[in-house]
Parts: structure tokens; sequence; C-alpha cells
């Protein structure tokens, strides 16, 4: 029992234990009983919780009476905080979460081969998955293929987004139905045709009607009977990687025949069995290319299967581009924590006088630091606080930028995890700010700091302190700034990057399927396309007008092999080019000039002879020294158009899909040969506004098809920018981090200066009464400046250099170590400096020897 | 610390920091003591226990309503004796006399009767 007693002692203060201990200690030797401990137990909380409560209370009594010294804390810490709440809120949302499927680690994207040094994942045929149900390391394999259109439901069209999937998609995925069911196999028969639909075209289209099932409607002119409603909020995966859900899913079916084999347009994926890794499973798949290049040299002579985890595929480069931002917060935590930790020294400091007098009182070092860092704790809590209200505003104001830049960007939202951040980032600062300055103050000297307080000199111990807290802050500071420097020079290199297009003056739309896809011959799509080309010729100030199969940076390329007629190949290295389906003004609007030959006229036609155009880049690679005007090429219909023998009729010049990398070899058949289902316009027109044109080329398309939604309208300048979403993300975050961190070690410097001059103000007052100059003091305080700006300036371009270093992939043509943007830098970080020490080394000079001496 | 003012103020003050300004008025005692001899005048009603019995007097010498004195206890040199003040005699009195009001009132209103002191 005495034992307990003891114990239950240890939960009150240090005080109470040291003062009344003994005396608890000697009743305890009479009789104790079990309510006693309890009593004695729930006092030492009660005592503590007290203390809590009177230094809680004293610290903001203190607060109150230096509203400018709390606002500029709280304002440095809720930048800190909300800049590190919003960028961790980001990365948790999108990085660290699993994905939202079943067992999502078992779910890999299945590669076809590597081309041009990049895995094309959209390749394989139907057969493929199917013969990987030999690998024993798949649970479950399926392909899928995007799709869509217009859905004509209870006499209303509206345009849909669908997949054409292997129904073990949805065991794969473990997506489920909420009515009916899902696919199964035996929707894929010939002859069957089934859909299930999505909640929310359930509900927005069938009034949630529960009576849906069985109901048939039309899709694409085809009659489809739906069989299933997903359950609502399960995302899917679509042959992008991304996690958009879809409006429909159709089957596939589940035998392959010869035929199928050629025709590779899917996307795969698979599910593993718990236990198997993926480089076993490579190597499997390795044995099983191997088999199928001897079984079938003509089709499958190139094929190299591999797998990858479909959360590796799906995050791509947001993952490191999101650990480069993090990173860049958490150093913008550091700066602001050195700097309110300097703010504390120097308040702290000026209270050097009444500490030691408190301590000599009788209060404990120990009770007067937790004093403190309660007060520290204080400021950090209420800036934690703003700084949750400012992610939550910042991510609330990034969300449409986030949504382009990123996979999962609409599952971002300040959640438990992102308060628990911010609850332990308040209590990290609290430490980390409080415990520096705390330290230089754990031996208050009674004598010497009531000496050198009452003189007002600068305790050497506090200055270096701050000094070393400033050189850190100037470090971090340059390295987020040469950091952020490198990528608005990689983005703006990326962005004026020539597309080999027009930059003004284009309107593109997307792309849109034409009504009644399967159902409709070409002849059909021709008509539909020349009735479309016509309105849209005719809408006033349009100077040229064309359809394409593909628009410049669009979501779409469409790439096939295109030997040259009489050539044979070795396996593999046949020309591989994009292809793409045009009408005549296509060049012309797009400002593409002719180089040799001529551009497609009015007299090719589905009846004359089939005819090319290739770019400069396939002359270059694959038409080396010859004419290219005159060779024929093998031109492989996609989309239902025809395969055939083509004549090069012209060279023209290159133009980019693909921003970041250069022009991709290219050729081109006329619309009115090979009429595709899918069309984008493309219009010319200069003079006019573009959101005025881009309404009135709705209105072409609204009258040429009527039964189909009609698609967005896009500047260049508005490609480029969709086109580079997840780069300008990064820029824009990075830029204004950048801008924070530096504001915040100027303001670092800037505090320190001013603190130092104040304290100094004695020693400049007798300098000047003996004769020193304004100039020579300015010149004494910017020395110390510019001393310590080096040292950081040191330290930051080694942090910068790693910094530099470890995200070079991300840089594109801009050198890691880019010498212009290291030296601008540099010079920005040395002339901040000294404007922010100009101030206060002024003030210095304004001393008047008679006021400083008075105290003496 | 002699504090000076109007003691009523504090009233009414605790029960259990009553009990020991009660016992302390007759005499100095030592903590242990006090609790027992408050459980011995309330008939083992009131009860102690040492964590409310230290953090009372803590309180009561920190306002100088009692003090510790310079006294050794000859059996256990580890106790400490305390001492009401002037001051604290004050504040009992004026809770005593509340309470005395307190006894007419119930008197004069027949909840207590003369009886119940014989």
């Amino acid at each position: 029992m005495k034992t307990l007693v003891r114990l239950a002692l240890l939960l009150a203060p240090r005080e109470f234990r040291d003062h009344y201990g003994a005396q608890i200690d000697a009743s305890a030797d009479g009789d104790v009983r079990a309510s006693d401990v309890v009593d004695l137990a729930l006092t030492g909380l009660r005592l503590r919780s007290e203390d809590i409560v009177r230094d809680v209370t004293y610290a903001f009594r203190r607060l109150s009476k230096a509203p400018l010294f709390v606002s500029i804390v709280v304002l440095t810490f809720a930048l800190g905080i909300g800049a590190n709440v919003a960028v961790f809120s980001v990365l948790n949302a999108v990085v660290l979460k699993p994905l939202p499927f079943k067992n999502p680690n078992g779910i890999v994207v299945i590669f076809d081969g590597v081309r041009g040094g990049a895995k094309v994942a959209d390749n394989l045929s139907l057969a493929d998955p199917l013969d990987m149900r030999s690998v024993p390391a798949f649970a479950a394999t399926t392909a899928l293929a995007s799709d869509g259109g217009t859905m004509l439901a209870r006499n209303t069209p509206f345009a849909v987004s669908g997949l054409d999937v292997i129904p073990d998609y949805f065991n794969i995925l473990g997506i489920t139905a909420e009515l009916g069911r899902v696919l199964a196999p035996a929707d894929g028969d010939p002859g069957v045709h089934n859909i299930v639909i999505s909640d929310e075209v359930w509900r927005s289209h069938f009034n949630a009607d529960p009576s849906v099932i069985g109901d048939t409607v039309r899709l694409n002119g085809v009659p489809q009977r739906i069989v299933g409603v997903l359950r609502a909020g399960q995302p899917a995966l679509d042959p992008t990687g991304s996690l958009r859900s879809q409006d429909y899913y159709a089957a596939l079916p589940e035998r392959a025949t010869f035929a199928d084999r050629e025709e590779r347009y899917l996307a795969g994926f698979a599910r593993l069995v718990p236990g198997a890794s993926i480089a076993s499973t490579n190597a499997r798949l390795a044995l099983l290319s191997a088999r199928l290049q001897k079984l079938y040299p003509k089709i499958d002579h190139d094929r190299v299967f591999s797998i990858v985890p479909v959360r590796d595929e799906l995050l791509g480069s947001a993952a490191s581009v999101l650990w480069i931002v993090f990173a860049a917060v958490v150093g913008i935590l550091l700066i602001a924590c050195a700097n309110v930790g300097n703010l504390l020294g120097a308040r702290w400091s000026t209270r050097d006088r009444e500490l030691a007098v408190r301590s000599a009182l009788g209060a404990s070092s120990r009770r007067i630091g937790t004093q403190l860092l309660i007060e520290a704790g204080v400021l950090a809590t209420i800036g934690a606080a703003a700084g949750v209200a400012l992610a939550y505003g910042a991510l609330h104001a990034l969300a449409g930028l986030l949504a382009n830049a990123l996979p999962r960007a609409s599952t971002v939202h300040i959640d438990g995890a992102s308060l628990l951040y911010a609850i332990g980032a308040a209590f990290a600062t609290t430490l980390l700010a409080g415990a520096t300055p705390l330290l230089s103050l754990a031996r208050p000297d009674l004598q010497s700091v009531l000496k050198a307080a009452g003189r007002g000199g600068d305790a050497s111990a506090h200055h270096r302190l701050r000094s070393t807290l400033v050189v850190l802050e100037i470090a971090l500071a340059l390295a987020l700034v040469v950091v952020s420097g490198l990528t608005v020079r990689s983005f703006v290199n990326l962005i004026n990057t020539p597309l080999g297009i027009r930059p003004n003056g284009v309107i593109a739309s997307g792309l849109t399927m034409l009504p009644e896809k399967n159902l409709g011959t070409l002849a059909a799509r021709a008509a539909m396309q020349r009735d479309l080309l016509a309105r849209l010729q005719s809408l006033p100030g349009v100077r040229a007008a064309a359809l394409t199969a593909q628009y410049p940076l669009g979501p779409m390329t469409n790439r096939s092999n295109a030997p040259v007629f009489g050539r044979t190949y070795p396996i593999g290295s046949e020309p591989h080019a994009t292809a793409n389906n045009v009408t005549s003004d296509y060049f012309r609007v797009l400002g593409i000039s002719l180089l040799r030959g001529r551009v497609f006229d009015s007299g090719d036609t589905m009846g004359s002879a089939p005819v090319a155009i290739v770019n400069e880049a396939f002359a270059q690679r694959y038409l080396q020294g010859m004419n290219p005007v005159g060779v024929r090429i093998l031109s492989q219909g996609w989309n239902d158009t025809p395969t055939a023998w083509a004549t090069i009729v012209g060279v023209v010049g290159d133009e980019r899909d693909n921003i970041a990398r250069p022009p991709f070899p290219e050729f081109f058949v006329p619309m009115a040969q090979g009429p595709t289902a899918y069309t984008s316009a493309l219009v010319y027109a200069p003079d006019i506004d573009a959101a005025v044109i881009a309404r009135e080329m709705k209105g072409a398309f609204a009258g040429a098809l009527p039964t189909v939604q009609p698609p967005d309208m896009y500047t260049v300048a508005q490609l480029v920018a969709n086109h580079t979403a997840q780069e300008r993300f990064a820029t824009i975050l990075l830029t204004t981090l950048a801008c924070i961190a530096l504001v915040l070690a100027l303001s670092g410097i800037f505090g320190v200066v001013s603190f130092s001059v104040t304290q100094r103000s004695r020693e400049f007052g007798v300098r000047m009464a003996l004769g020193a100059t304004e100039p020579a003091v300015v010149a004494d305080v910017l020395r110390r400046t510019l001393v310590t700006t080096a040292a950081g300036v040191a330290i930051g371009l080694i942090i910068a250099a790693l910094a530099a270093h470890a995200i070079a992939s991300q840089l594109g043509s801009v050198s890691p170590f880019d010498p212009m943007t290291f030296g601008i830098v540099v010079l920005l970080i040395f002339c901040s400096a000294v404007l922010a020490s100009l101030y206060p080394a002024l003030r210095a000079t304004r001393v008047q020897p008679v006021e400083a001496l008075r105290y003496e | 610390m002699e504090a000076t003012g109007d003691p009523h103020v504090f009233l009414p003050l605790s029960p259990s920091a009553f009990y020991i300004m009660l016992v302390l008025a007759a005499e100095e005692r030592h903590g242990y003591s006090i609790a027992k001899e408050v459980e011995e005048a309330t008939n083992g009603t009131v009860r102690l226990g040492p964590g409310t019995l230290y953090r009372v007097i803590k309180q009561m010498v920190t306002d100088g309503w009692i003090i510790e004195v310079d006294r050794v206890d000859s059996g256990d040199p580890r106790r400490r004796y305390y001492r009401l003040t002037s001051w604290g005699r004050r504040i009992a009195r004026a809770e005593a006399s509340r309470m005395a009001d307190a006894v007419r009132t119930a008197m004069d209103r027949r909840l207590l009767s003369a009886s119940t002191f014989a």
C-alpha cells in the first residue's frame, strides 16, 4: 500500500512532491486505505491541470500585451503550417492512401512492349489476355478499350463515355452492382448486346427507376439491354490508367479468333495471386512472349509482355512531383521555426531580467522553462488553427488546377489525417522554435544578466545563436528558390516549345463520335463530315476549316506500322508512325508548311487512287536519300476505314503530338478516303474572339449532328495548358513556396539586424560621438549581414545542388546545375539581404550620442 | 504574509478547509493529526485523504490563512506543524458565524430544535 501511495504521489507536480512528499510518506506509516491512494492520484492530476491552466492564462496575459509580436509569429506559423497541411492533404490523398480497389496491391498493368523508349500499354489484342490465363501468377486478366458516343434512352439522346471490357474486369477491381448484376463472360457472346450503367446515369437519365433492368437503349444506334446498375462511388480504371468512372460498360468476347490477334487496341490489367512477385511474373511473361513470337511470327514478332503495379502507372511522375513539393513545404516550416525561434529568443532575452528575478524568488528553472514553452505552444496552436483555415481556402482555390494535374485529385480534402498532421506540426514547431532560445536561457546567471540587461549590450551567446538560425534560413530559402527557378525555366522552355503549328487564331473541338457508328456506312460518315465541314467553312470570319481524326496535343494518338512498298524489314524494325486522317485544309488551318509535292484536294475521293502525305520526320527516318513523292506506303485502316497501299503525294513540316518529345514520324490520309467515326474540327479564324467562334462552332455541330452532344472547344493555348497541367501545377506551387520562403528568410534577416542594432545602440552612440561617420556605421551593420548571408549561401548552394540533382528527371532540357539560375538566385539573395538590413542600418546612424549615454 | 480586508468574500469555505481550520483553532497540529482529529470529531463521516489534505493546506499556506511553524516533531522529524494566522482566524470566525446564522434560521423554521444541542 505504501508503494502505491508513492506511485500515486508521482502524478503530482514536483513542487508539491518536494514539499509534502515526506509528510505524506510519514502518514502512510499509519493506516492507509485504498481511497487514500485514489484521493492522492486525483489530487495530483488536479494540481497538474491547474498548473497548465495557470501557465496558459499567464501566457495569454503576457502575449496580449504584445499584439505586433503575436501577429507576426502567428502569421509566420500560419503560413508554414498552412502550406504543410495543404500539401500533406494532397500527398496523402493522391500518393499515400491505397487505391480505392479491393486489395489494390495485387492489380497490375500489362504492357505490350517497348517502342521509342516508352512502354506501350494499349496495344494488346483480344487474344493476349486470354493467352495469359496460362500464367499461374495471374488470378484473373482483363482487357479493355475506351468507347462512348451517344446513348438514346427514353427518347432522349445524351453523350456517354464507356468501356468495352473482358468481364473479369469487375472481379479484378471489386466493382459490384446495386441493381441487377455486373457483366459475365456470356455477355460477350456473338449476338448478345448487354450493358451495365453507372449509378449516375441511372439517376440522371432513368430517374433512379428500379425497373430499368431489362430495358433496351440504343448506343450509337445499336440496341443494348441494361442488365445492371453499378453501385455509386466505385471508381473505374480506364486504358489511360486514370480513375474516371464511366457511364456504361459493355462486354468483349471471351474467345479470340486468329483475326483478333491482328487487332491491337486494348489495354490490359490483371490481378496477381497472393504472393506472386512482379519479377518472377515478368520472367514467366517473357517465356510466353517468346512462344507467341514463334507461333505467330508475322503478328507477334515484337511482343515483349511485362507488368507494372497499377499504382506506379497511375501516379506516374505525380508522386515525385508531390514529394518535391512536400520537401519544399517542410523546408518552409523549418524556416518559419527558425524565424519564430529568433523572435522568441529576442523577446525572452529582453525578459532575462524578469526571469532572473523570478528565479531568484524561488521559481525553479524548470517551471520557467515550461512557462516559456507553453507561450510558444499557445502561439503555435493559434498559428496551426489559422494554418488549417488557410489550407482549406488554398485547396478550394486550387481545386481546378489540381484536377487537371493530378490523378485522384477529387479525393483531396482536409480530413482527420490532415488535422492530425497539423497537430503534429504545431507540436514540432513548439519544440523547434521554443527549444533553441530556451537553451541559451538555461543557465540564468543572475548577476551577469542583471548587469548586461541594465546596460543594454547584446550578449554574444544570444547573437551567435540568432545568426546561426538566420544562416540556416538563408540556406533553405536559397535551395527552394533555386529549385523553383529551375522548375520555372523548364516550364517556360516547355510551353514555348514550337509545336509546328500556329499558336494563335486556331480553335479545335474535342473528339466527337459520329452517330450510328456501327450501322453507318463509310459513305454515310463521309456525307455527315461533308455537311459538318461546309457549315464550319461558312461561319463568318473563318478563313479555313478542317476535320481530323486526332487534334494537336489531344488525348488520342493512333500509331501503326507503315512499311514502304517493295521493301523487306528485319523483324521489329518496320516504319512506325502516327496515322492521321484529315481533310485537305488541315495543313492550312494549322499553318503547317508544304515542303514538297501537294496537299490533298477535292480530287482525292473514295473512288480515286489512295494517296498519303508524310511529315519531314517520316521522310528523314524512313525514306532517307530519296524523293518521297511517288513512294507507296501501307496505310493500315483503323476505325473501320480501308487498308491500302497509298502513294505519297506530298511532304509537310513536323508537328508535335507530345510537347515534351521531338516530332514523331507521321503520315496523313485524306478523310474522304478513310472517314473515321471519331472527328475533331479545326478552324482558323484569327480576327474573331475565341469565345464567339467557339459558340458558333458548337452551333455548326448541333446543326450537322443533332443527336450528338457538341464537344468542347479549345484554343491552342488551352490545349497546351491542358497538356502541361502537371508541370504548371508544380511550377505555380514551387514558385509560391519559394516566395514564401524568401519573404520569411528576409524578415528573419530584418528581425535579427534590427534587434542587434537596438541592442548595440549604445555602442553606435559612443562610436559616433567619437567621430565615426554615418557610412562607417552603415557599413559595419551591412558587413555583419553579408558575412551571415555568405555563410547561408554557401550551405544553401550545397542543399540546392543536392535538391536539383534529385529532381533532374523533372527538368526536361534544363540542366539541374544551370549556372544562370544559380547565379541569379545567389545575386537575388545577397541583394535582398542588403535591402532587408538597410533600414535598421540607417536607424543605427540616427542614434543620438547623448540618448545612448543617458542610461550609463 | 499578513492579509487584510473583508473575510466574507472567501465564504462559504469548502468543508475540508473549514474542518482543518476548526482543528487548528485549538492548537498547532501536524497534517496527519489534523486528518485524524477531523475524522474523530465527525464520528468518521468526514475523511480527509492525504491528497485533499495537503492540497488544501498548500492553498491555505499560499493564501496566508495558516503558516508552517518551525517545530520539530519528537516522534517523526518528517512531520510539519501548522498554525492558524490571525487572518485565517478571522475567516474561520466569519464562516462559523455564517453557519450559526443558518442554524438560527433553521430553528426558527423548526428544522432543528434546541434538544439537538443537548
